[in-house]
């Protein structure tokens, strides 16, 4: 606790990190409400501007924009019946036949209670959680580190996405992009054709920026030349009752909120399921256990406070591999990595030593952040959703094509950069059409220097090579974990297969 | 997004998958090149290790991968049928290529030339038209932008390698 009060100390005496959190919460708000750009893109094309700041700043303005984000989406689902992220893809369901009743004002504050009280959970759960794991990861050597980087590779590439296969083809493209340049620890050249811009490797930043930004953009593209644009239809309040929440719904709503609240805990540890997948199973969880069940998918509270509670409950959680580990278990995770990395600071157990008031500031701020956008959240949500039906979408596009070319550029004044941030928007678009995951893509290019560098270390530890492993029980759980995960969804899809059942994707 | 429908009677075998079948070549494709140029990594012989291994394994995995990928597209599927999903957008392929375009403008007349052309442009290929519709807001859009982070927050605006526009314009 004395930490933590350390880190609201660090977060306050430094003005501009305050202000950031606070920007970073209406601007999270905004673009979560706003339907077809994703939080992670946004976040992305901010990376770039973040190098401008100072490190408790920076961070902090991209955690709090990614906790906002996930609430914002609930706007868009509940009055457009779009989501303006996949994390509230589920809150659309009962959220929409609310608005419809004349109930927005009631859906919108829940969303707000439950994404502020899951949210707070989550975040108990890593500033506990992080530092107690990093007293035991700190001891792990580069074996179990190789052993991990696996695991994760495996486990994001054949969860992350619908198919395994492509999911893991993603996962191995993202290793193969980041092979690109001089090797750290011989000096020799891998894959440079003999170009200087090669040498360093592809940036995160254009890559980043080129695979959901850009991608996105084309995506949106398609949406508006098709004529698909969001449409509000709610019905105006019928009593002042339609626009608040009361006892009723708080006696339904409150232990929702706790179960989900755990659900979204528990999936946010681990890697590459997200806040949309925790949100449709604290949905269907709590629908299977409704007292109302009739009321669910026409319009019951209820529906709005599981999913919405669940899926920001996630946030704090995926970020103790991060903190704990060094290894990302979401894009925006992966992302605050490479920001980390930029900002200089090494991100693994050591962290709370080598940074303990950065960690403990960037807890801090995603504290004030959740309360921040749950006061933007609980007064102006309907606001902020009629804005946003006022937006023109056909002129917002272009101009975040401007500035993500500006944003790119900006990082190493390189118009190189920029080049491969279109390249990457194409791989990134062709990627999305044929459904390869690019969540994988980036979170292994993050993974693959640390990996290969733990992998290097692990060989000059022991001349056995590979058979090293053998003497590290810690290392081989790891990755029987990482088999594990892939058997198990081997024999999922097979048996989905061999029933001929209606199926998300029926490849394995 | 899958490109696959998501719900298929039961019983009956899944649909057609040319979509599957191109990111398995695809994946095959860039898994050779990749795996191909591993072997002109310089390696010391008898190294354990070494800058070859991680691009070996992870390029023949790839290429492994897309053989399992597209096999199983045949397998699991009738042939012929098209995917919906699959087609890629020429406005976004437009807007990628149009991409490319840009840079190789502003390297030849510099940053503001080029983006007074590619802005209104921009506008353009997402259906905005006429003078209100996109000319105008692309050039506010060139102008805005290069005063705020080029003349404002002082970022190097990369100059015009054949003729340096720039000069003529600030």
């Amino acid at each position: 606790m004395i930490d933590l009060a350390g880190g609201f100390v660090a977060l306050f005496s430094d003005g501009y990190a305050f202000l950031f959190v606070i920007l970073g919460a209406a601007i999270g708000v905004l673009i979560g409400a706003l339907p077809g750009l994703t939080t992670a893109a946004v976040i992305a094309m901010i990376v770039p501007v973040t190098s401008y700041m100072s490190p408790l700043s920076a961070l902090a303005l991209l955690y709090v924009i990614g906790k906002a984000g996930r609430y914002g989406g609930s706007i868009a689902a509940i009055l457009f019946n779009t989501p303006g992220t996949t994390a509230a893809a589920a809150t659309g369901i009962d959220g929409h036949p609310l608005a419809k009743q004349g109930k927005a004002g009631k859906a919108l504050k829940m969303a707000t209670l439950g994404s502020v009280v899951g949210d707070l959970t989550g975040e108990m759960i890593l500033i506990f959680g992080a530092a107690t794991i990093a007293i035991y990861t700190i001891r792990l050597g580069p074996p179990e580190y190789f052993a991990i980087y696996m695991m994760a590779f495996v486990v994001i590439g054949s969860v992350v996405s619908s198919s395994m296969l492509k999911g893991l083809a993603s996962s191995a493209l993202g290793v193969l992009l980041a092979m690109v340049g001089l090797d750290f620890i011989s000096g020799v050249d891998r894959y440079v054709f003999g170009s200087v811009n090669l040498m360093g490797g592809f940036s995160l930043v254009p890559l980043l920026v080129g695979t959901f930004v850009m991608s996105e953009v084309m995506v949106q593209l398609e949406a508006t030349r098709r004529g698909e644009m969001a449409t509000s239809i709610v019905a105006p309040p019928t009593s002042p009752d339609d626009n608040n929440l009361n006892r009723e719904d708080l006696r339904y709503s409150l232990p929702v909120m706790g179960r989900s609240a755990i659900i979204g805990s528990v999936i946010g540890l681990l890697p590459g399921l997200g806040s949309a997948v925790a949100c449709f199973i604290a949905y269907g969880e709590e629908r299977r256990r409704a007292k109302r069940p009739e009321l669910w998918g026409k319009g019951a509270i209820e529906g709005v406070a599981a999913p919405e509670t669940a899926n920001n409950a996630v946030s704090g959680p995926s970020m103790i591999p991060v903190l704990a580990l060094g290894i990302p278990g979401s894009t925006i995770a992966a992302i605050m990595i490479g920001v980390f990395l930029i900002q200089g600071v090494q991100v693994g157990p050591t962290i709370f030593t080598t940074s303990k008031d950065l960690v403990y500031g960037l807890f801090a701020a995603g504290i004030t952040g959740i309360v921040c956008y749950g006061i933007i959240g609980w007064f102006f949500a309907p606001r902020i959703g009629r804005l946003i039906g006022r937006v023109p979408q056909r002129q917002i596009y272009p101009v975040i094509l401007m500035l993500t070319v500006i944003a790119v550029y900006s990082v190493g004044n390189s118009l190189f950069d920029v080049v491969v941030m279109f390249l990457f928007g194409l791989l990134g678009y062709v990627m999305r059409k044929l459904d390869f995951s690019l969540p994988a893509l980036v979170i292994s290019f993050v993974l693959a220097r640390g990996a290969e560098e733990a992998l290097q270390q692990t060989f000059m530890m022991s001349a056995d090579g590979m058979a090293f492993f053998l003497d590290r029980p810690a290392a081989l759980i790891f990755f029987a974990i990482g088999i594990a995960t892939l058997l198990i969804r081997l024999y999922a899809r097979f048996r989905q297969l061999s029933r001929g059942r209606a199926l998300p994707d029926t490849h394995p | 997004m899958s490109l696959l429908p998501s719900t298929s009677p039961a019983g009956q075998r899944p649909p057609t998958r040319i979509a599957d079948v191109i990111a398995g070549i695809g994946a095959i494709l860039i898994g050779l090149f990749f795996l191909i140029f591993a072997f002109e990594i310089d390696q010391e012989a008898g190294q354990s290790g070494g800058p070859r291994l991680v691009p070996l394994i992870a390029s023949a995995a790839l290429v492994i991968i897309g053989l399992t990928l597209t096999g199983f597209a045949f397998l699991l599927a009738p042939a012929g049928g098209k995917q919906p999903g699959a087609a890629l957008s020429a406005g976004a392929v437009l807007l990628a290529v149009g991409g490319l375009g840009y840079c190789a403008l502003i390297w030849a007349f510099g940053y503001l030339p080029a983006t007074l052309v590619a802005a209104p442009l921009g506008f353009m290929i997402f259906g905005c038209q006429g003078r209100r519709g996109a000319i105008l807001p692309g050039l506010a859009t060139a102008i805005i932008s290069y005063l705020l982070f080029f003349e404002l927050l002082g970022i190097y605006a990369p100059p015009g390698h054949l003729i340096d526009l720039s000069l003529l314009l600030t």
